[in-house]
C-alpha cells in the first residue's frame, strides 16, 4: 500500500471528527476470452479505492473515493462532515475500537504469478477444443473465459488498529452452444478457486457439452404443483434472499417476512443454515466492516430461526450482541453476510430422488433478480430442468417457471443430499427435494 | 484532461505493437446518494470515481485495461503493458490531435450538484409523507435521490490525427419504495423517475407527492392481490415500462456484440421478418434530456435514432466499433460502458416500440380473458437461445373486456422469436420508463418504452393454480 493515511487521520481528528476508520482495497485483474481460435478480448487492470467512515457530532458518515492522494484529504474530511450534518440520528455506539485478538485462517499463498499467461491461454484453447470435439452439434462459437484477481485489503482506525489481508482468486468459464435443426441451446459452467493449481478442469468442457446436448428435445409441462428437486447451484442463489430477511435492519422496520419469528419454525427440521466466515472458501472473512472479529453462528437450527443478523448499532438498540455482520451501506453501517452453509444430508442425488414418482428437477433459473419479492419472500422465475419419473431423470424441460415462497419452500423440504455446491457459489448448499412447488408451463 | 503531448505520447505507446485503433477514456464521476427513511435523513454518501481505461484494437480483437493512476507515468505504463499483447509492426503514428464533434443532446445548465441539499431532502420528505398518508397499512417508506455527474475526456486514434472528445453525462433519479403490511402479509411498491436534466427540471416536473402515492398504492393493491395463475394466456402489456418486454425479448439479441459473433437468434436476420407486421421499433440516443440519452457514445460516435424493426422486418443492429468490424457495419452511437473500468460494447440507449393506431381501452375491451400487466420489475435474456423472462410488479385479470381483480407474482417467459410474432395489437399511447440495464459493459441507464400492446398468447408463471 503506497498511500500513508496517517495524515488523513490527523487532519480529520483536528477538524473535529471524533472517530475515523478507513478501508483500502487494491485489486489487480487479468482476464481474457478465447473465441474461434483466438484471444478476441484481453484485459489487464489495477484499481484501488478507499472507503472512509467517521463519527462527527456523534453521527456516522461515509465517503468512498478513488482519489485519495494527500491533496484530496481536505475534501474527504469536508464530505464526511457534510454527510453527518444533515443526519439527525446520533450513534449509540460510535465506531469500533478494535478487538484484542482476531482469529484468522492462513490462506494458501497465491500461485497466479507462477503460471505464465501463455499457459493460461493454452488451457483455454484446450477446453474449447475438447468441447468442439465432443459432438458435431456443438457450434464453433464456443467461448472460454479466464479471469484472475489479486486483492490487497487494509482496515485502519483512529485507535491505531491495522488489519490486513491479501487474497487471490481465479476461474475458467465455458459457454457451449449447440444446434440441432432450428433449435439452439447453450450451457455454461464455471470453475473457481483461490489457486490456479486447484482448479478442477479435467471434465469441465465435456461436462458442459453433455449438459447442452441433454437439452435437445426439451418441452414444456402442464402447469401445476409438482414434487421439485432443486439443483445445488440454483438453491444456492435462493438462500441469500432468505438470509437477508434475517437482517436486524429489516426487523427494526418490520419489512421482513421473518418478523417475530425468532425461536419459531421457519423451515423443515432438516434445515440448518449457518454462517461460517472462517471457512477458507472464496467468501472467507475474519472481520466485518466495523473491524469486529468474525462470528460463526447458526441462523436457522433444525428449522428454527436461531438469530437475526446484527451490527453493533442495531445490537445496542435491540439489546443484543453484534453478530459481526456490519457492512458499510449508504452513509451508514448496515448489515451483510458471507460464507453461508446449508447442512447437507447423507444420501446421494440418485438415492434422494428415487422415491419421486413424478416430479421436476430444476437445473437452472433465470430472472430471480426481478422475480423475487424480497419483502414477502414470494418468487417466480424462468426455469429449465428435467422431468423425474419413477425416481429417474427422463425428459428435458424448457421455458417453464418455478414459483414459490422462501418460507414455504424451506418448510416443505423433504430431503437434502450430500452434494454441496462448488467453490464460488452464493452459498454452500446441497441439492434439495421440496414436497411441492408451483411449476408453470402450458 | 491530458495535455496534447501526453495524449499523443500515450496513444502512440498503445499503437506501438501494431494496433490499428487506440483510445483513452478518462473519467471523473462525482455522485450523491441520499436516503430518507423513518421520517429522517437516513444516509448521505458522496462517492468519487476517477480513472482511465485504454483500449487497443487489432482487426477483430481487443485489449483493454484500466488504472486509477491517471498521471503521465501511470497511463504510459498501462499503454505499454497492454501493447505487449501484440507483436506486429507499428501501423499508425499519431502526429496531431484535434477536437472531435460533440453535439449537445442533453443541455444542462443548472447542474444537480450545485442545487442545495435542503431542496433535495424536502423533495424526499414530501414523497415519504405522501406515501405514509395514503394508507395506515404503509409501515415503511424509503425515499431516495441519486445524482451523478461524469466528466469524460475521450481520445481516439485511428490514423495520424487523433480526436479529443470532451463530454459530460449527468443524471438524477428520485425514488420511493413503500412497504405495506397487513398481519403476516408484507408487500412493496415503488416508483422511480429519472432524467438527464438539471435541478429545475426535477423541481418543476417531478411531483414527489404523486410518486409517493403511486408507490404506496401499488404496495396496498398487492396486499389484496391473488396469486397469478400459470399457463398460456392473452396478455395486455401497459405502456412505458412495459417496453422491458421488447428490451429483453429482442433488444439484447440485436446488439452487434452478439449478432456479429453468431451468438444471437437474430444474427442473420437483417431483411427478415422477425416480428408481427404491426411492430416497428427504434433505439434513439438523441432524445433530449432522457435517461438513456447521451451526446456521444463512449467511442466518440454521435448518438443516433436507429431503426431496428420496420413493419416487422429486421432492419438494423446496435453496432459498436469492434463488432462493426466483424460484420462490415458502421458504428451507430450505441457503444456504452458503466465506467472506465469496463470495455465498451454495443448497448441500448432509449429503445421502444413505435405507436400504432389502437386505443388502449379498445385493446382491453376486445380481450375476453387475459392478464393486464401495468407494473414491471425487469427481466433477463439469453441472446444465444432467445429465451427471456420478465416479471410484473402490478397486474390484473381481464374478464369479458374489463379490468378485474389484482394479481401478484406474475412472470412472463418465452422466446424472442415467438413473442414478437404474437403481438396482435399496438396502441397509440407511447411512453418511456427508466431502468438500469446490466450486461458485459456494466450497469447503464436506459429507457425502455412502448405503447399498450397485446400478446395473443404467452406463458405466464405464478403460484395461483391453473385457472384465471
Amino acid at each position: 500500500m503506497k498511500t500513508n493515511f496517517k495524515n488523513l487521520f490527523a487532519l480529520a481528528l483536528s477538524e473535529g471528527i471524533e472517530q475515523l476508520q478507513i478501508q483500502y482495497s487494491k485489486v489487480d485483474r487479468l482476464s481474457f476470452q478465447y473465441f474461434k481460435g483466438e484471444i478476441d478480448s484481453y484485459k489487464a487492470s489495477t484499481g484501488a479505492g478507499l472507503l472512509v467512515t467517521g463519527l462527527y457530532q456523534g453521527k456516522i458518515c461515509c465517503y468512498s473515493t478513488e482519489k485519495f492522494d494527500k491533496e484530496d484529504f481536505p475534501s474527504i474530511v469536508a464530505a464526511l462532515k457534510e454527510g453527518a450534518t444533515y443526519k439527525s440520528e446520533v450513534s449509540k455506539v460510535g465506531l469500533y475500537e478494535g478487538a484484542k485478538r482476531y482469529r484468522k485462517k492462513k490462506l494458501p499463498a497465491s500461485d497466479l504469478g507462477l503460471h505464465e499467461a501463455s499457459e493460461k491461454i493454452a488451457i483455454a484453447k484446450k477446453l474449447a477444443e475438447q468441447a468442439l470435439a465432443y459432438d458435431p452439434r456443438i457450434e464453433e462459437t464456443v467461448q472460454v473465459i479466464y479471469g484472475e484477481a489479486q486483492r490487497e485489503e487494509a482496515f485502519e482506525n483512529w485507535k491505531g488498529l491495522k488489519l490486513k489481508e491479501t487474497s487471490s482468486s481465479c476461474y475458467y468459464g465455458i459457454d457451449v452452444p449447440a444446434r440441432e435443426g432450428d433449435v439452439t441451446k447453450d450451457a455454461f459452467n464455471i470453475e473457481m478457486g483461490r489457486r490456479f493449481d486447484e482448479l478442477k478442469l479435467d471434465d469441465l468442457a465435456v461436462r458442459t457439452a453433455k449438459e447442452v446436448l441433454a437439452k435437445f428435445g426439451a418441452t414444456s409441462i402442464k402447469s401445476g404443483n409438482y414434487p421439485t428437486v432443486i439443483k445445488n447451484d440454483v438453491f444456492s442463489s435462493l438462500i441469500p434472499y432468505f438470509i437477508s430477511a434475517a437482517s436486524a435492519e429489516r426487523l427494526k422496520r418490520k419489512t421482513t417476512f421473518l418478523l417475530d419469528k425468532l425461536g419459531t419454525k421457519v423451515a423443515s427440521s432438516k434445515i440448518t443454515i449457518s454462517e461460517k466466515p472462517l471457512e477458507p472458501t472464496l467468501s472467507y472473512y475474519y472481520h466485518d466492516d466495523e473491524g469486529y472479529p468474525a462470528v460463526t453462528k447458526d441462523i436457522v437450527k433444525r428449522g428454527v430461526l436461531n438469530t437475526y443478523l446484527y451490527n453493533r448499532e442495531l445490537a445496542a438498540e435491540m439489546g443484543k450482541e453484534t453478530t459481526g455482520n456490519g457492512s458499510i451501506g449508504v452513509g451508514k453501517i448496515g448489515i451483510n453476510f458471507n460464507n453461508i452453509f446449508v447442512k447437507p444430508g447423507k444420501k446421494t442425488f440418485d438415492e434422494m430422488i428415487s422415491p419421486i414418482k413424478k416430479g421436476v428437477y430444476i437445473t437452472d433459473i433465470q430472472g430471480l433478480g426481478t422475480g423475487m419479492n424480497d419483502t414477502s419472500g414470494d418468487f417466480s422465475c424462468q426455469a429449465e430442468g428435467f422431468l423425474i419419473e419413477d425416481g429417474k431423470l427422463t425428459k428435458p424441460l424448457t421455458l417453464i417457471t418455478l414459483g414459490g415462497n422462501l418460507v414455504d419452500m424451506l418448510t416443505n423440504v423433504k430431503d437434502l443430499d450430500n452434494n454441496l455446491s462448488k467453490e464460488g457459489s452464493d452459498a454452500y448448499v446441497p441439492d434439495v427435494y421440496v414436497k411441492k412447488m408451483a411449476i408453470g408451463g402450458i | 484532461m491530458l495535455s496534447k503531448n501526453i495524449a499523443i505520447m500515450v496513444l502512440n505507446a498503445a499503437l506501438s505493437s501494431g494496433g490499428d485503433y487506440a483510445e483513452i477514456y478518462i473519467e471523473e464521476t462525482k455522485s450523491l446518494n441520499l436516503v430518507y427513511q423513518e421520517n429522517k435523513v437516513d444516509g448521505i454518501t458522496r462517492s468519487h470515481l476517477y480513472g482511465a481505461g485504454i483500449r487497443i484494437l487489432l482487426g477483430t480483437s481487443s485489449v483493454y485495461g484500466y488504472t486509477n493512476d491517471v498521471s503521465r507515468k501511470g497511463l504510459l505504463k498501462l499503454a505499454e503493458n497492454l501493447a505487449a499483447r501484440y507483436s506486429e509492426e507499428r501501423k499508425i503514428t499519431v502526429t496531431a490531435l484535434k477536437k472531435g464533434k460533440v453535439p449537445t443532446v442533453n443541455r444542462i445548465e443548472d447542474h444537480l450538484d450545485e442545487a442545495p441539499l435542503e431542496e433535495k431532502i424536502a423533495m424526499l420528505r414530501s414523497g415519504s409523507d405522501a406515501a405514509f398518508a395514503t394508507d395506515p397499512r404503509i409501515i415503511n417508506v424509503r425515499a431516495g435521490w441519486y445524482e451523478s455527474r461524469k466528466t469524460i475526456a475521450l481520445y481516439v486514434a485511428e490514423g495520424e490525427t487523433a480526436y479529443f472528445y470532451p463530454t459530460e453525462e449527468e443524471r438524477g433519479r428520485f425514488s420511493v419504495f413503500a412497504t405495506a403490511r397487513d398481519g403476516d402479509k408484507v408487500e412493496g411498491g415503488s416508483e422511480a423517475p429519472g432524467m438527464s436534466q438539471g435541478w429545475n427540471y426535477f423541481k418543476t416536473n417531478i411531483d414527489p407527492k404523486a410518486i409517493g402515492e403511486k408507490a404506496a398504492k401499488q404496495a396496498i393493491t398487492l396486499l389484496s392481490a391473488r396469486e397469478c395463475p400459470s399457463g398460456r394466456f392473452a396478455v395486455v402489456i401497459g405502456n412505458g415500462w412495459g417496453g422491458v418486454l421488447f428490451h429483453e425479448a429482442c433488444g439484447h439479441s440485436l446488439e452487434a456484440s452478439a449478432t456479429s459473433r453468431h451468438l444471437s437468434v437474430f444474427s442473420d436476420s437483417i431483411g427478415e421478418q422477425i416480428a408481427s407486421p404491426i411492430v416497428s421499433a427504434v433505439d434513439d440516443g438523441t432524445l433530449p434530456g432522457e435517461w438513456g440519452s447521451n451526446n456521444i457514445d463512449t467511442e466518440g460516435v454521435e448518438t443516433k435514432r436507429n431503426m431496428l424493426i420496420k413493419d416487422g422486418i429486421c432492419v438494423g443492429f446496435l453496432v459498436d466499433r469492434l463488432s462493426g468490424r466483424r460484420i462490415g457495419m458502421e458504428p451507430n452511437g450505441t457503444s456504452r460502458r458503466q465506467s472506465y473500468a469496463y470495455e465498451p460494447t454495443s448497448r441500448m440507449n432509449n429503445t421502444y416500440i413505435l405507436p400504432g393506431k389502437d386505443k388502449k381501452e379498445d385493446i382491453i375491451a376486445d380481450t375476453k380473458l387475459g392478464i393486464y400487466v401495468t407494473g414491471f420489475n425487469g427481466g433477463s435474456v439469453n441472446p444465444t437461445t432467445g429465451e427471456f423472462n420478465f416479471t410484473a410488479s402490478e397486474a390484473y385479470a381481464i374478464r369479458d373486456g374489463k379490468i378485474a381483480e389484482p394479481l401478484k407474482g406474475c412472470t412472463l417467459i418465452g422466446s424472442g422469436k415467438e413473442v414478437l410474432m404474437n403481438i396482435d395489437r399496438v396502441g397509440d399511447d407511447l411512453n418511456l420508463g427508466q431502468g438500469n440495464c446490466g450486461a458485459a459493459s456494466g450497469s447503464i441507464p436506459v429507457n425502455v418504452g412502448q405503447p399498450t400492446i397485446r400478446l395473443s398468447s404467452i406463458t405466464v408463471g405464478g403460484r395461483g393454480g391453473e385457472t384465471l
